[in-house]
């Protein structure tokens, strides 16, 4: 309250000043400049009384720091209701002047001090509370503190102390909780997330966070699907080119839990140049296409131990994968084939149990996986069936003050079940990721180093499959077309600009080819995510 | 490699023999405008030879015990200057006694500062004030002010972090200090002990400042968060909360001028004490209002059905005001788990709080009113002191650090403190260490318990001057325990670690820390109630504790009288500390003030007690960085020249030990004839230079050189501040310790510093 303060003390003055003289007037003006200019100076005219050296031969009250100063001079209690403040300030200017052979020194004062002094001296009266400074008409002239010399209000009512209701209502850390969403800056570690993978983080209670990505994957040829016909023929030529797009939506709730829900896009193509059965003159050519929204997934990740309180960060999900998607995507309906030089149509019967063809079936369908031509398990955009997931995480912080600096290791595995559906069994898959993510620039960019391993289970067909020709049966067993170990390596660099803004670019390198089935020798991956950090959560009554 | 590393130390050691009495390159730091602020000095070691028995000690753990750590820095603080000053009220001859004034302003004055930097603001061993209640106040207030402004995040609740900034530019402002320090934590709740190892490299480099790196970015000092004890012991707490209150009432004693602002008043015994007492001011309340707010144990109205976890009690929220002591008690339990989120070179953050140990601890309940009375002391708006400056009505804008009303939070909390060890602790009334919701109060009470009890209710009997009701109860109390103790000691005054209680039948052996702890107590009691039954009984137990504890070769107290290995954990020693200073005081016993010496340096030195040091105590940066890490030779390194890869903080190990049945030598001393000095300079140097630097250039004393007082009140003002002092500000009276004619001589060199005295005297201008 500086500026009340001055306010006040310059009315005060006017009033004295009304019966001085000029010497008053020009007494006031400097007043006047110290209360302006140092307005906001805490207690300078005790403090000019303690420093400047009056307190060797002054003293001033019964107790406290002043009562101890000396006694060559008068006590100074109650100087206020024998001089004036401008008589005070004359004194103190010229001791001699006003008093010829006084033993008052001269004191080296500025007029400020002098008239910060004479101010805090002349309010040295004796009040109504029989305290040598609470006299409360010069309030202004004093510190504060010095004048609320009552106890304090004790009253809870009092809105000063409404504090003392902190905590009493409702539990203190949850009201600290629910204004999480508030802190996020300071409570999502975005540089520490891992770009691909998942981790041991949850958001805080209430976040909301949409995300958008886009994988590109190199075109698979037909080295990437080599073996994976060995009893039925082999790819000439092959290209399959996917692309796939997710949305995924986070919320982060109570209790350590954070939902997610992914919703893929898959597109993918197909088209392959087969000999069946190592059968040269005779070629293949089936494509296919699919570009659908596939199974959407809700997870809930709930983390069980925080680094805080344990080594390392621990948490669990378990994942519901419901049928949104179709497993019915199939081969376009004319398989053109090349027999002895001649396009035409390539009547690829169904085959019956005993490996006959079935007639009536010679309409140029391709029936390497269903009698009625899908696309194989691994292009179907979904299983047709309620899948699943669950999974492990596990976070480790790096100390900004190790050697490595700050950083952060995830680690984990996810275990996805994919049950059969009308005669495809798409396999149970196992990832394994490790991933290093290291804050490169300030706040704003990280680098993340990925380890992936994906196994797969062998997909299967049910029914058999004719061979047109070749030397061993007409119909044989569905082969599998997919299945055994995937591994990249990959680094991504994490751009944040602001904690509630990622952009994300991949690069993925494959390592491991699998032993059957395509497998992309590189993935690309952007992505951009939003977190919405306030305004969900609604406060528990 | 090696012969370089050698010849560096030989040229090192050439060097500091070379150099003039103190080289103080830290006395200043610099505003971005060249104006330069005055911070805390450097201090060069004083020859402790003579104090040094020969034996030397090994750190068997070198954990950092909060609790006991803690204790023993208070005790030691208040063995430190507290001492010192007390020693020169009571006028004992400590005239020209170099070491006791470097013992007690300088080792005990800076082992327990370092130990309160390490452990609050550095380490990271706890829950920062960045996620106290505190700011969250603030935060609310901030909200209604953004009301005016445009719509923003703000408008819901403010950003905790900016609030913390706006705190600390106006601790800056009080104090005068022109920068912060970078990567501090202050803590509001302690973790029970961490590992003060550090795992990073302590950088010496100069700074842009004209520092160590270190001393103004704390990143490097960090200890290791994955070898803490993550548990809340809130004995632990209210340990740290005393040693916070004790150091900000010290930090805030006085207030100082800095030559390059002219008229301009900061807080604080310089720049950098100023901020720090500030910063320390925020925490204590900050510990204050998370307990007050959420940690207090109750027993549950009912129990949840859905709960998975089965605890007899639940944490609360109080309102200290309203509260009353009922059938279901509202109480400070010993130990609390948080459950907590980690957010690697963040401040860890508390997500939740839970019981882990519900018993009722008389320790801690002890600590809490001690450190909650001490709180009251230090914000009594009653009391006229320059603590008033602290706090204020519209903090911050009246310029001062911390709001009035907080002095009723501390009352209250007291209030319930009390009103709990009254109703939880008390068996016919005797005291009892521990109660548990289950079974109610064990009749069982340790020496060690009763003793901080007695002592905290002594101070809650002088200080709470709101409360004259309580304040009798604490008084009669406190009667009931001194009684009981006249009533189980020994016939030669010793006493036991443990008594049943309230028949006071022996339940444990007869250990030296015991004694201490009872003396302690027996004079706390004395000094309140000037009943002499009380200080005969301490005597009595002083002699016999001396008598058959102390070795006189090894000068050090033994554990039981024949045990050959001396095994100390920090709250030994600062029982022994405390009850000699006590004893010492009460009277005038120079004999034991020469054990006092003794027994300090074997303890705290010579054990490894104290685990490595800062420039403050002795060592040299210079040094350091030509690899002499202990250039003072009292056998406690620099802190990145301690224990472990990158040293150890300056904190106290969790135990010492040493075997005095292993041969030892005794040092080679050059004993000084006890001749009294006879020139200005000699006493300005061995009795004032540890406050106001040897030059005059002021430390925690304020500056002489040049200072408008001594100019202004000539030789008289000054004779008389000496021989007076200023009780209150930390200057000690020493008239009657210094002789007049010392006292005279010293005030003409005092004089001397400042040229412009005789040249008023000379002109006859004062007091003609």
């Amino acid at each position: 309250m500086p500026h009340l303060k001055s306010i006040f003390g310059i009315e005060k003055f006017f009033s004295y000043n009304r019966k001085r003289n000029a010497l008053g007037l020009a007494f006031t003006f400097n007043c006047f400049l110290a209360l302006i200019a140092d307005a906001a100076e805490i207690n300078p005219g005790k403090e000019l009384f303690l420093n400047k050296g009056c307190i060797a031969c002054h003293k001033i009250g019964k107790e406290g720091l002043l009562s101890r100063g000396g006694v060559l001079g008068p006590a100074l209690d109650t100087v206020g209701d024998r001089y004036t403040p401008e008589w005070i300030y004359e004194w103190i200017r010229n001791p001699s002047a006003v008093k010829p052979g006084t033993k008052m020194p001269t004191l080296e004062l500025t007029d400020n001090e002098r008239a910060y002094l004479s101010f805090y001296l002349s309010s040295l009266r004796l009040g109504k509370n029989d305290s040598p400074l609470g006299n409360v008409g010069n309030r202004v002239l004093n510190q504060p503190a010095e004048l609320n010399t009552h106890a304090p209000d004790r009253s809870p009512e009092s809105p000063e102390n409404s504090y003392l209701n902190l905590g009493v209502e409702e539990s203190y850390a949850d009201v600290q909780r629910y204004t999480l969403q508030d802190q996020i800056q300071s409570f999502i570690p975005p540089l520490y997330e891992p770009a691909l993978t998942q981790s041991a983080f949850v958001l805080p209670p209430g976040a909301f966070r949409t995300s958008v990505a886009y994988r590109d994957v190199a075109t698979m040829d037909e080295n990437d699907v080599s073996g994976q016909m060995e009893t039925g023929g082999r790819f000439n030529d092959f290209e399959l080119e996917r692309g796939f797009l997710d949305f995924d939506m986070f919320v982060g709730l109570d209790n350590n839990f954070t939902v997610r829900v992914n919703i893929p896009v898959t597109t993918s193509n197909l088209s392959a140049n087969l000999s069946p059965a190592f059968f040269d003159p005779v070629s293949v050519f089936p494509t296919g296409s699919s570009l659908e929204i596939g199974d959407v997934s809700v997870f809930l990740k709930k983390r069980f131990f925080d680094q805080g309180n344990f080594p390392i960060s621990l948490a669990g999900v378990g994942a519901l994968r419901l049928p949104t998607g179709s497993n019915e995507e199939k081969f376009n309906s004319r398989t053109t084939a090349n027999i002895a030089g001649t396009n035409m149509l390539l009547p690829l019967p169904a085959a019956n149990e005993a490996g006959m063809p079935v007639p009536g079936t010679m309409d140029g369908t391709f029936r390497r996986f269903s009698d009625d031509g899908r696309l194989p398990a691994p292009l179907q955009p979904g299983l047709g069936v309620v899948g699943g997931s669950f999974g492990l995480f596990a976070t480790r912080q790096f100390e900004g003050n190790t050697s490595f600096g700050r950083g952060a290791f995830h680690t984990g595995a996810l275990y996805e079940i994919r049950p059969g559906n009308s005669g495809f069994d798409p396999g149970n898959n196992l990832t394994y990721f490790a991933s290093l993510v290291k804050p490169l620039w300030r706040e704003s960019v990280s680098l993340d180093l990925t380890y992936l391993l994906k196994d797969q289970e062998d997909d299967s067909y049910a029914g058999k499959m004719f061979i047109p020709t070749g030397t061993g049966p007409m119909a044989v067993n569905r082969p599998s077309f997919s299945g055994g170990t995937t591994q990249f390596i990959g680094t991504s660099l994490i751009i944040t600009p602001n904690p509630q803004i990622r952009f994300i670019l991949n690069g993925l390198i494959n390592v491991g080819e699998p032993r059957l089935g395509p497998s992309p020798d590189y993935v690309f991956r952007v992505a951009v995510q939003y977190t919405f950090a306030s305004g969900l959560y609604k406060k528990r009554k | 490699m090696k012969r370089k590393l050698l010849l560096k130390i030989w040229v090192g050691i050439a060097v500091l023999h070379l150099m003039p009495v103190t080289v103080s390159a830290f006395d200043y730091l610099a505003w971005p405008d060249g104006r330069r602020v005055r911070v805390v000095q450097t201090n060069s070691q004083v020859d402790l030879t003579s104090l040094k028995s020969g034996i030397v000690g090994h750190v068997k753990d070198r954990r950092f015990e909060t609790n006991e750590a803690m204790f023993l820095a208070n005790e030691i603080y208040l063995s430190g200057t507290e001492f010192f000053l007390r020693a020169s009220e009571s006028k004992l001859p400590i005239a020209h006694d170099e070491q006791f004034s470097f013992l007690t302003n300088v080792e005990a004055y800076w082992y327990s500062r370092y130990n309160l930097l390490s452990a609050t603001a550095r380490g990271r061993v706890g829950i920062g004030v960045i996620h106290g209640p505190y700011l969250d106040l603030m935060a609310q207030e901030a909200t209604k002010l953004a009301r005016f402004g445009r719509p923003r995040g703000e408008l819901n609740v403010s950003n905790k972090d900016v609030m913390l900034t706006g705190v600390v530019a106006s601790f800056l402002g009080l104090s005068g200090m022109p920068q912060k320090f970078d990567n501090a934590v202050p803590l509001m709740l302690e973790f029970k002990s961490g590992d003060p190892h550090f795992v990073r490299p302590v950088n010496v480099d100069i700074d842009f400042t004209g520092r160590a790196t270190y001393q103004n970015d704390f990143e490097g000092l960090r200890w290791s968060h994955g070898k803490m004890e993550k548990t809340i012991d809130m004995g632990a707490v209210a340990q740290s909360l005393q040693k916070k209150v004790l150091w900000a009432k010290f930090f805030l004693r006085r207030n100082h001028m800095d030559e390059d602002f002219p008229g301009k008043v900061f807080l604080g015994n310089n720049a950098e004490d100023g901020f720090r007492g500030s910063v320390l001011t925020l925490e204590a309340v900050s510990t204050m209002l998370i307990v007050k707010s959420a940690l207090f144990a109750t027993t549950p109205e009912k129990k949840s059905p859905f709960s998975l976890k089965s605890r007899d009690l639940v944490l609360t929220g109080i309102n200290p005001v309203e509260h009353r002591t009922g059938e279901n008690p509202q109480f400070i339990p010993h130990e609390i788990r948080p459950t907590l989120i980690y957010m690697s070179d963040m401040p860890v953050r508390h997500y939740d709080f839970e019981v882990k140990n519900s018993s009722s601890q008389l320790w801690d309940q002890a600590s809490w009113l001690w450190a909650l009375t001490e709180f009251f002391d230090f914000a009594n708006p009653r009391q006229r002191d320059n603590w008033d400056r602290v706090f204020g009505y519209q903090t911050p804008y009246d310029g001062s650090v911390m709001e009035q009303k907080y002095s009723l939070l501390a009352q209250s909390l007291a209030n319930i403190q009390l009103d709990n060890i009254e109703s939880m602790h008390l068996v016919d009334g005797v005291l009892a260490s521990s109660w548990t919701p289950q079974e109610g109060v064990k009749p069982s009470l340790a020496i060690s318990d009763l003793s901080l009890a007695m002592v905290a209710l002594a101070d809650f009997a002088i200080k709470m001057d709101l409360e004259p009701d309580r304040q009798e109860r604490a008084k009669k109390i406190l009667r009931q325990q001194a009684d009981f103790l006249l009533k189980i000691a020994n016939p030669d005054g010793s006493f036991h670690h443990k008594y049943r209680v309230p028949e006071g039948i022996i339940e444990g052996p007869r250990d030296m820390t015991s004694q201490a702890f009872a003396i302690r107590a027996l004079l706390a009691a004395y000094n309140l109630t000037s009943d002499s039954r009380y200080a005969d009984a301490a005597r009595k137990t002083s002699q016999t504790w001396n008598r058959e504890f102390w070795d006189e070769k090894a000068w050090l107290y033994r554990n039981e009288p024949g045990l050959a290995n001396v095994i100390y954990t920090p709250v030994d020693v600062a029982a022994a500390l405390g009850a000699l200073r006590e004893i010492i005081l009460l009277d005038k016993n120079m004999v034991l003030l020469e054990r006092f010496k003794r027994f300090f340096v074997q303890s705290v030195d010579a054990s490894g007690l104290m685990q490595s040091e800062d420039v403050y105590t002795g060592e040299s940066l210079d040094q350091v960085r030509a690899g002499n890490f202990d250039s003072d030779g009292d056998g406690i390194p620099f802190m990145s020249g301690g224990h472990g890869r990158f040293g150890t903080d300056t904190v106290f190990a969790s135990e010492v030990e040493f075997n005095l049945d292993e041969p030892w030598s005794r040092p080679v001393r050059f004993e000084k004839s006890p001749t009294r000095p006879t020139s200005g300079q000699q006493i300005y140097l061995q009795n004032c230079a540890v406050c106001h630097g040897t030059r005059g250039e002021g430390n925690e004393g304020p500056k002489l050189i040049d200072n408008s007082f001594v100019q202004l009140t000539g030789r008289e003002g000054v004779t008389q501040t000496v021989a007076a002092g200023r009780v209150g500000v930390g200057m000690p009276a020493w008239g009657g310790i210094l002789s007049d004619e010392e006292i005279a001589l010293v005030v003409d060199y005092i004089r001397s510093f400042s040229p412009g005295a005789d040249r008023e005297i000379a002109s006859g201008n004062i007091f003609k």
